[in-house]
């Protein structure tokens, strides 16, 4: 991906629409802009724009740095909080939420490799986009379906419990900060 | 009261010894008294007397039946609906009875049917009447039907065979429910109340049902149960899936009460074949079809309206069934509501249909295009523009040879651009580099007639790859038939390789994280991109495969908060693998807090532990269990695991015997103690069982031979709560059960215990109740 800062690399059609916009810059300096309604899925961003005082007027001014997203994950997000923005708030699910259907368009946005949804999803947690997360978390849950455990370990990279206790061991016998 | 004595003037006494005075007399008295005048009426509403419920039934008379905790006030009317000019007269004699006491005959000039049951609803406060039950069906149903308003329940218990059961609902649409069923036969009965306790309803009764068959062969059972209205959607589960299908067409109420108890099946799919085929795969194997012959027949009306669906389960014979407001769309929109589908898994083209454009209309989206015998790549590309297939798109066309390449490499490309999770081609003329490298889906498959230089184009394309190309390629398989084994020297001269042998661990580890599938891997060669992502490259015989490895997930690294997520998104079987993983993935399990109903374990002819849910139940069946004298519970003992109709996995831990399966089920899903233990076939060693876990609830023992075994097993296991079990039947059980005056219960069967005082006591199971 080239660095073009200062360029937007997101201009879909409803950013237009709207005339509030904000900058943000990934951690490997790529410049998104996102409108205030999509910026607004975001817990993290919007308690940061808010607190930070911005508005219509300076927003587009005042960059906001988000050093713990990349250029790629941030591009996805963005994509996704632009098609959402105007989705209904969905009621909070307290117990079970496996009853819903993920949107085709979600599905295609979310067929990454393993290390990018993994990625996706330390971003998204970061960011606090809950609907975001339900639909990583759907497509990784979704994973296992009709796997044996011996699958679940390779798909899901889960140590064994010999390795577990090694480096549980390696971990206690190392010297402490201290020395 | 003494002969001419002046009555009592009740009216005239003051409000609150009025009040006591009719609150003092019995139900039937106080109902009297409301018949007096009404101003009586009125006082008895005042009192502001209750009934549990109000019901009507029809037999040879029409009753009002007022339902009290003690008793139950029935009003009867011979005389409703006897005659036709005027089936509803005034003045209707009513005989009043309160259970099985004599009561009274009175008639009222101003009542009719209808007064009398307004009345009844007035004193006791209630806006609807709670049932409707019908042991017989009256002349005139639509003319009953108006003397009442709202109604929770609908009763049939006697079905008429000649009678539609559609149009009975149509004319009274219960507000809640509507008890009937279809399916079971009579002669199955015993089989399906086997089946009720299979999946743990204990409380159903089910006494005896009534058939009727429409004349499109649909056959309904009504059924009851004395006083569980649950029944219905129990027996609804029990039914065979053909007849839980059959039921779901009578109506939309019908449809309504089968969508209810949540049918899952694994996929909708069509077939085209000489006709048009909606496949419902309900369980692995079990088919059900609904088969379409007049499907684009006509230019005119190519979907029409009415149209005839042979439906059949695994082959067998089923019904024929047409709906006046049913097409071909609205057939498969039915099943997809059914069965929950939201979208076809499968379109299985055998021939090719006629319009193909208005037969895409008739669905949002399929996962998978199959085409077996297309004529041309003109007629795949058209396809699969059409269709837009999601996951997969197999094909195959007619004939390799007379085919020019050239002419026909754009519509290849644009087949094998697609973003899709796996392409099939079948007898490709020519491969070319282009083909390679233009392939965008996950896992590609070519069987193809000839590649020039084919080592080279193979030499390039990794080259490519290399360099980053396909970044979305995971598996490609290339088999040729004119250019043979390819040689890995000249494929790999000058690219950075490393052999890799046919055990390799985390080569085998790849193929199956990417369920390739029918492919023996007989060792290869890896490459590496420079962003560390391996490769393996492997020939066998005439086929070339190239496997890139998709880096695991790393789960356990990701926050505790998307975790739970995820894992609650799983499928209850999919939690309970996931917790086999390793001891950190079951910890991670285990803080989800995943509660099941209860854990139990039958012994019958391999030994299981059945852990149920709301919907359904997690088997692990063990065979190798107490199988071997000197090793009775082997440890990496072999575990099938299966969650309902679905197939699962098959899973051993080399710590893990069959107690400590248990102890994983019981801490997973946060259980102290094990719910029931089920005796169908006794193992060699019984003791050696107790010793698996610590407590018991009920211990259930069927079929035992004799009244010792039963009171060894008891001695062995202590249940903390109930001992089930049967004996033979016999003559002189029943002769006690009817001297002791007890005439309700079915005697089915019972075990005789004597105490040391010579006392015999019988003890008998009837489904939900226990006596002796």
């Amino acid at each position: 991906m080239s660095v073009e800062p200062e360029v937007p690399i997101v201009q879909v059609e409803e950013v237009r629409e709207n005339p509030v916009l904000y900058k943000i810059i990934s951690s490997d300096n790529h410049v998104f802009t996102i409108s205030e309604h999509a910026v607004k899925l975001s817990k993290t961003l919007w308690d940061l724009i808010t607190n930070l005082g911005l508005t219509a007027e300076n927003a587009l001014d005042n960059p906001i740095p988000v050093e713990n997203v990349n250029g790629k994950n941030m591009e996805t997000i963005v994509q996704f909080c632009e098609r959402h923005k105007y989705d209904e708030e969905e009621p909070e699910y307290t117990n079970y939420i496996r009853e819903f259907v993920l949107p085709e368009w979600d599905r295609q946005l979310l067929s990454i490799d393993n290390e990018e949804l993994f990625q996706l999803i330390l971003a998204t947690n970061y960011l606090d986009i809950q609907k975001l997360m339900d639909y990583c978390c759907r497509v990784i849950g979704d994973m296992a379906k009709d796997k044996t455990p011996e699958e679940l370990r390779i798909i899901y990279g889960i140590p064994t419990d010999a390795e577990d206790d090694a480096l549980e061991r390696s971990a206690s016998d190392s010297p402490g900060p201290s020395g | 009261m003494r002969d001419g004595d002046p009555p009592l003037r009740l009216l005239s006494l003051p409000n609150k010894p009025l009040q006591n005075i009719v609150r003092f007399m019995n139900h039937i008295d106080q109902f009297a008294l409301s018949l007096v005048s009404n101003r009586s009426k009125e006082l008895m509403k005042s009192i502001n007397l209750e009934c549990r419920k109000i019901n009507i039934k029809v037999d040879t008379d029409v009753s009002i039946q007022i339902e009290f905790l003690n008793g139950i006030i029935e009003c009867s009317f011979a005389d409703y609906q006897r005659s036709i000019d005027n089936p509803s007269p005034t003045n209707i004699k009513a005989k009043v009875s309160l259970g099985n006491r004599g009561g009274f005959v009175h008639s009222k000039p101003e009542y009719r049917f209808e007064e009398w049951l307004n009345h009844v609803l007035e004193i006791y406060h209630k806006s609807e009447l709670n049932a409707v039950h019908f042991i017989t069906l009256l002349p005139d149903m639509e003319s009953f039907r108006k003397t009442f308003g709202t109604f929770s329940y609908l009763k049939w218990i006697r079905g008429v065979t000649s009678v539609d059961v559609r149009d009975v609902f149509r004319i009274f649409r219960p507000e809640k429910q509507l008890m009937f069923a279809v399916g079971i036969l009579h002669q199955e009965r015993c089989e399906k109340i086997d089946s009720l306790h299979e999946k743990g309803s204990k409380y159903v009764e089910f006494l005896d049902g009534y058939n009727i068959r429409r004349r499109d062969g649909t056959v309904a059972t009504i059924s009851f149960n004395k006083r569980y209205s649950f029944i219905m959607l129990n027996i609804i589960q029990c039914m065979d899936y053909i007849d839980q299908f059959a039921l779901s067409l009578v109506s939309k109420r019908s449809k309504e009460l089968v969508k209810s108890i949540d049918i899952e099946c694994i996929s909708v799919n069509i077939k085209v074949d000489s006709g048009i085929l909606i496949q419902i795969l309900i369980a692995s194997k079990i088919l059900l079809e609904c088969s379409f012959d007049d499907y684009q027949r006509s230019i005119d009306n190519p979907s029409p309206t009415n149209i005839k669906s042979k439906v059949s389960l695994e082959n067998r014979q089923g019904f024929v069934h047409s709906k006046p407001e049913y097409r071909f769309e609205e057939w498969l929109n039915h099943a997809f509501e059914i069965y929950h589908k939201s979208e076809l898994n499968q379109i299985l083209c055998i021939t090719l249909l006629p319009d193909i454009q208005s037969f895409r209309k008739t669905f949002k989206s399929c996962s998978t295009l199959i085409i077996l015998v297309a004529s041309d790549e003109v007629q795949i590309q058209e396809y699969s523009r059409t269709f837009r297939p999601e996951k997969r798109l197999i094909f195959g066309v007619k004939e390799f040879l007379g085919r020019d390449r050239s002419k026909i490499s754009d519509h290849i490309y644009e087949i094998l651009v697609q973003n899709l999770d796996e392409i099939y081609y079948n007898f490709m003329p020519e491969l070319i580099l282009d083909d390679l490298l233009m392939m965008n889906s996950r896992i590609i498959r070519i069987y193809f007639y000839e590649a020039i230089k084919y080592e080279s184009m193979l030499h390039r394309f990794i080259k490519h790859w290399l360099a980053g190309s396909n970044p979305r390629l995971r598996y490609i398989e290339l088999e040729s038939l004119k250019s043979y084994y390819p040689q890995a020297e000249a494929i790999l001269k000058g690219i950075k390789h490393e052999m890799v042998s046919k055990e390799d661990p985390e080569t085998l580890n790849v193929f199956r994280a990417a369920r390739i599938k029918n492919v023996e891997f007989l060792g290869g060669y890896n490459i590496r991109r420079e962003d560390g992502t391996i490769a393996t490259i492997s020939f066998n015989k005439r086929r070339c495969f190239f496997i890139d490895g998709d880096p695991p997930l790393r789960l356990l690294s990701l926050p505790h908060k998307a975790l739970r997520d995820i894992i609650q998104f799983m499928n209850h079987i999919d939690q309970f693998a996931l917790s086999l993983v390793s001891n950190r993935s079951k910890e991670l399990v285990k803080s989800i807090d995943i509660k099941c109903w209860r854990i139990n374990i039958k012994v019958k002819t391999a030994i299981s532990i059945k852990i149920q849910f709301p919907h359904d139940t997690i088997e692990c069946s063990f065979d190798d269990y107490q199988r071997s004298i000197d090793n009775p519970s082997p440890s990496n003992i072999k575990s099938k695991v299966s969650f309902g109709n679905r197939q699962g996995f098959e899973h051993s831990k080399p710590e893990y015997r069959f107690e400590e399966w248990l102890n994983h089920a019981l801490e997973l899903y946060h259980q102290s103690e094990l719910n029931r233990l089920s005796i169908f076939t006794p193992l060699p060693d019984m003791q050696s069982l107790r010793k698996t876990f610590s407590k018991v609830s009920t211990l259930i023992i069927l079929e035992a031979d004799d009244e010792p075994r039963v009171l060894e097993y008891y001695r062995y296991f202590r249940p903390e709560k109930d001992l089930i079990f049967t004996v033979e039947k016999d003559p002189k059980t029943l002769n006690a059960f009817k001297t002791s005056g007890i005439g309700k219960l079915k005697f089915r069967g019972g075990y005789n215990i004597r105490r040391r005082d010579g006392t015999v006591a019988t003890v008998s199971f009837n489904e939900r109740n226990s006596f002796v």
